[in-house]
């Protein structure tokens, strides 16, 4: 419409910074906690900055009590991991299910449709109980292997390569390629964009993921960061809050960043879990 | 196009193998073991049939457990696409500082919920929370939020609208998009220029189909709670916070029942399954318009 | 109902100036076209006196009342869109009833509920669609009363938009476009339907196309507009015989105007190496252009400019022969039109005719139309 009125603006700007404060409210007040020393995180009334930087003392402290950088590590090493594994086992299906025909289709197609509605912790159980007939608890290989398969990859890359011209695959059969070939140099450089919106779901969801590692894992030094935390808490035992805090901005800023560095790809590889469930 | 059989069997093997290995089979095996009364390490185990379900109908925590989780759900739901669809419609409305709000909205979606439920405890700590000094500022009077019997859950029903809010917020934003401008300016010119009767008349019978899809995307992902819950108050005080995949993780890797912790896992998928169902259902119905 | 003046209208979009001070008058009842390309100006100036938009300056008056701080519904016009522009979740019926409705009844009344708590509600709702259902009839639309949108045609959905427009008896009819995703059947069909609806309604039409056939058969003035202007406001007439700038002459007519360099040295217009005629005292010299339409009248005359050339293409459409032709004398190709019953025409052959002076135009290098005085005898060349 036209250009609002100056009222319309302000009363819009008021309501809209409010909630923007009460929602940023949490990150501030944890970068602001993990600079104070202890003396003034406990105090009778409200103070904001504090008087007397402490950030040294507490992210040195966080560093030190638990190996967080390790669990940063961990976590990179088990997303990357998981992430490779899914695009190297889903790319070729879902090129299959878009392009080729074979008998048995239907009902391979109806099989993924239906792996698509299971929540991920309704087969912890079974899968956990595998594991430990297979001696693979406490394994960074079990935050992995589980997750290799991901039928929502299959689903979203195979709509994306059905609108990928067939002319493509005939012109690149015709060069002599094999369909290998085919996957890797023709279907993936074109599948990019839908590839980067899956592979920031598949990070993000791991990376955040607390329920599986809390089962599998009993080690500190195999902890993804979400464990991790939860060590971490439970090391300082609620007394000394500024380097707890210290440790949460640590373990929250890797995925915050990205997202800021790259805001319209994360909300729209997040926003893929809606389409999920 | 048909190549040789056994290419394609290279290229949808590792996937076929690992789809029923890792997934159809465990499922199957879940609904399997509900039928039994097997316990992890027990050498043995015996079919009891529907015993496991009848025992949930009338086991009390279940029963506890399954009511604060629906309560839960919908107090997460509603207060996210109420707060999401707000903030849609007025980050829409103008231009001023869009990528900012919505920045500031998804935050929390964006963050890692184990270290932001760490922060809320800290936030909501009794004596030295950022919450209660706020509310001791405004004259009210402080609560402990997480250990009172009565407040427990609401409080964390709380952090579930402040994590989910901005994803319904993102969803109905989409949508607003897609509302032709011809039909908004048809409208100017009908005489719908007040905001509440466009908002009645043209933007939300047309953000049907959103509205619904946001709605189950956020009933489904509450009815998943678990990462509060351990984090916070391990479903106490009272089993005031217990919840479905709380109950299903302490008798199945607690207290190691995992023949009754699957009988409570398949009521679990039959919530989501239900759930998915009635969201595939709106997506069909998101392309109605054409 | 007085005539709509539009002064030193300016808008702009971001970095680009769309409109920049453009006069125009509409007159009281009369059938205007807007016509131009995409980009020219046209839509925007529509949705302006629509108030959809807020020019950057300029006015919009209908006689004593300044439009501008007018609401569009206050402005009493009615558009049909491209793209029709249905309300999608509501029927025929209630989409051509709903500019009665917000108009009827006020805020209070129209609040959800109200029509089954108060009689004089329900007795509104009744009349409106009491009128409702006359248009719709008038328009043959009865019939699909309790049909959404998406169960029409793209022709029935068309009409249905009209008649949501019609229902309110505006003042003024405004068009963006509306027949561009139609068939080219329906199209002239509903042509000559828009054109019947003005002669009944005998009220303002303002209609924005990009077609230039359209624009011609429709209209009572054309304003043919490029780049934020008007170069030209007329008559059909006008507009194809006297063009007032070259781009004018260049969009009206198909096959497009030939247009070849010449040259005016003091006050006489030379092209092709002959002087053909003069122009009035105080033009510049220099460059000029000639323009001739690809239609040949009888050309058989002694009298006219003389053009040669190697012919590079052949159309037959039937009734037609349309010739594209290399110009021996310049780098120009000319296209031109001769009757079928003309000998056969082929590629390579050389084609000889005369343009009458009578058809040229000339432009100054600014493009803008020079009266040209042809000469009254022109014989052919000292070989």
């Amino acid at each position: 419409m036209n250009s609002p009125s100056f009222f319309f603006r302000a009363v819009r700007h008021l309501l809209l910074m409010t909630g923007a404060l009460i929602f940023l409210a949490p990150f501030i007040w944890m970068v602001l906690t993990s600079l104070k020393p202890v003396d003034e995180v406990f105090t009778r009334e409200l103070t904001l900055l504090p008087t007397r930087l402490a950030l040294v003392e507490n992210y040195t402290e966080a560093l030190t009590r638990v190996p967080l950088l390790r669990y940063l590590w961990n976590g990179i090493v088990v997303c990357a991991a998981i992430l490779v594994l899914q695009i190297l086992v889903l790319l070729p299906a879902a090129y299959a299910f878009a392009k080729l025909e074979f008998r048995g289709k239907t009902w391979a197609w109806r099989l993924v449709l239906l792996a698509l509605m299971i929540p991920h912790q309704a087969t912890a159980i079974p899968t956990y109980v595998m594991l430990h007939h297979l001696g693979m608890l406490n394994t960074l290989s079990a935050l992995i292997v589980p997750f290799s398969i991901s039928a929502f990859g299959i689903f979203l890359m195979r709509q994306f390569f059905r609108t990928v011209p067939d002319d493509l695959v005939h012109a690149a059969r015709l060069d002599g390629m094999g369909e290998f070939e085919l996957v890797w140099r023709v279907m993936l450089p074109a599948a990019v964009p839908a590839l980067f919106a899956f592979a920031i779901f598949s990070v993000v969801w791991h990376w955040n993921d607390y329920f599986w590692p809390l089962l599998v894992i009993s080690s500190p030094e195999l902890a993804t960061p979400p464990l991790g935390t939860m060590f971490f808490r439970n090391e300082e035992a609620g007394i000394n809050y500024g380097p707890l805090m210290a440790g949460t901005v640590l373990i929250t800023a890797p995925l915050l960043l990205l997202f800021i560095a790259a805001q319209k790809r994360f909300i729209e590889g997040v926003t893929l879990t809606g389409v999920k469930g | 196009m048909r190549v040789h059989p056994l290419t394609t069997w290279l290229l949808l093997s590792p996937a076929t193998i690992l789809l029923i290995a890792l997934l159809l089979v465990p499922v199957a095996t879940v609904a399997v073991m509900s039928l039994t009364d097997w316990q992890f390490g027990a050498a043995t185990l015996n079919w009891i049939g529907l015993a496991n379900y009848a025992e949930l109908w009338s086991d009390p925590v279940f029963r506890k457990s399954l009511a604060n989780t629906l309560l839960y759900l919908v107090l997460v739901t509603g207060g996210a696409v109420t707060i999401g669809l707000g903030a849609a419609l007025l980050i829409e409305s103008d231009t001023q500082l869009r990528g900012f709000y919505r920045t500031a909205f998804f935050m929390p979606v964006a963050s890692t919920l184990i270290a932001m439920a760490v922060v809320w405890q800290f936030l909501l700590h009794p004596s030295a929370g950022l919450v209660n000094h706020l509310l001791q500022w405004f004259g009210l009077m402080p609560q402990d939020w997480l250990n009172n019997r009565r407040l427990a859950l609401y409080s964390l029903a709380a952090i579930g609208v402040w994590q989910m809010s901005g994803l319904a917020m993102v969803l109905f934003l989409a949508g607003l998009k897609s509302i032709p401008q011809d039909i908004r300016d048809a409208g100017a010119l009908d005489g719908i220029s007040h905001p509440w009767e466009r908002f009645r008349r043209i933007t939300w019978p047309l953000l049907g189909p959103t509205t619904l899809f946001v709605v189950t995307v956020c009933a489904i992902r509450a009815l998943q709670v678990f990462d509060t819950v351990h984090v916070l108050t391990r479903g106490g005080p009272n089993k005031s916070t217990e919840v479905l995949l709380h109950t299903i993780y302490a008798e199945g890797f607690s207290f190691f029942r995992m023949g009754y912790a699957s009988a409570m896992t398949v009521v679990f998928i039959a919530g989501i399954f239900f759930l998915t169902q009635v969201q595939h259902a709106t997506m069909e119905r998101k392309t109605h318009y054409g | 109902m007085p005539d709509i003046q539009i002064s030193g209208l300016t808008k702009q979009f971001g970095a680009t100036q769309v409109l920049k001070g453009l006069d125009l008058t509409v007159r009281d009842g009369e059938f205007l076209t807007l016509l131009g390309s995409s980009g020219c100006g046209k839509s925007t100036l529509l949705r302006l006196i629509a108030g959809l938009d807020q020019p950057d300056a300029g006015a919009i008056r209908l006689g004593e009342r300044d439009l501008l701080q007018l609401s569009p519904s206050q402005r009493d016009c009615a558009m049909v869109f491209q793209t029709y522009a249905l309300y999608p979740h509501m029927t025929v019926g209630e989409n051509i009833c709903t500019p009665l409705l917000m108009r009827g009844l006020n805020f209070w009344q129209r609040l959800p509920g109200m029509r089954w708590l108060s009689p004089a509600v329900r007795r509104k709702h009744a009349e409106a669609e009491t009128s409702a259902r006359k248009v719709a009839q008038s328009l043959g639309m009865d019939g699909l009363w309790e049909r959404k949108p998406a169960q029409l045609s793209g022709g029935q959905r068309q009409r249905v938009a009209l008649a949501r427009a019609m229902v309110r008896h505006p003042s003024v009819f405004l068009f963006d476009e509306p027949l561009s995703n139609l068939d080219a059947n329906l199209r002239q069909a509903l042509r000559a339907e828009i054109r019947q609806l003005h002669d009944q309604l005998g009220v303002t039409f303002i209609y924005v196309t990009h077609d230039q056939h359209e624009a011609m058969s429709m209209s009572d003035r054309v304003a043919v507009m490029r780049e934020g202007c008007v170069l030209q406001l007329g008559t059909p007439d006008e507009i194809y015989n006297q063009p007032a700038h070259v781009e004018v002459a260049r969009f009206v007519g198909a096959p497009r105007i030939n247009l070849l360099p010449g040259e005016i040295r003091g006050n006489s217009v030379w092209a092709l190496g002959r002087q053909i005629g003069h122009v009035p005292q105080g033009q510049d010299g220099g460059a000029c252009q000639i323009g001739f339409r690809p239609q040949m009248g009888a050309q058989a005359t002694a009298n006219g400019l003389e053009v040669h050339g190697r012919i590079t293409g052949v159309e037959y459409t039937g009734a037609e022969l349309i010739a594209t032709v290399q110009l021996a004398m310049s780098e120009q190709s000319c296209v031109f039109c001769l009757h079928s019953s003309h000998p056969d025409l082929h590629i390579g052959e050389t084609l000889r005719t005369r343009v009458s002076l009578d058809q040229i135009h000339v432009f100054a290098a600014d493009g803008q139309r020079l009266a040209f005085h042809p000469q009254p005898v022109l014989l052919d060349a000292a070989a």
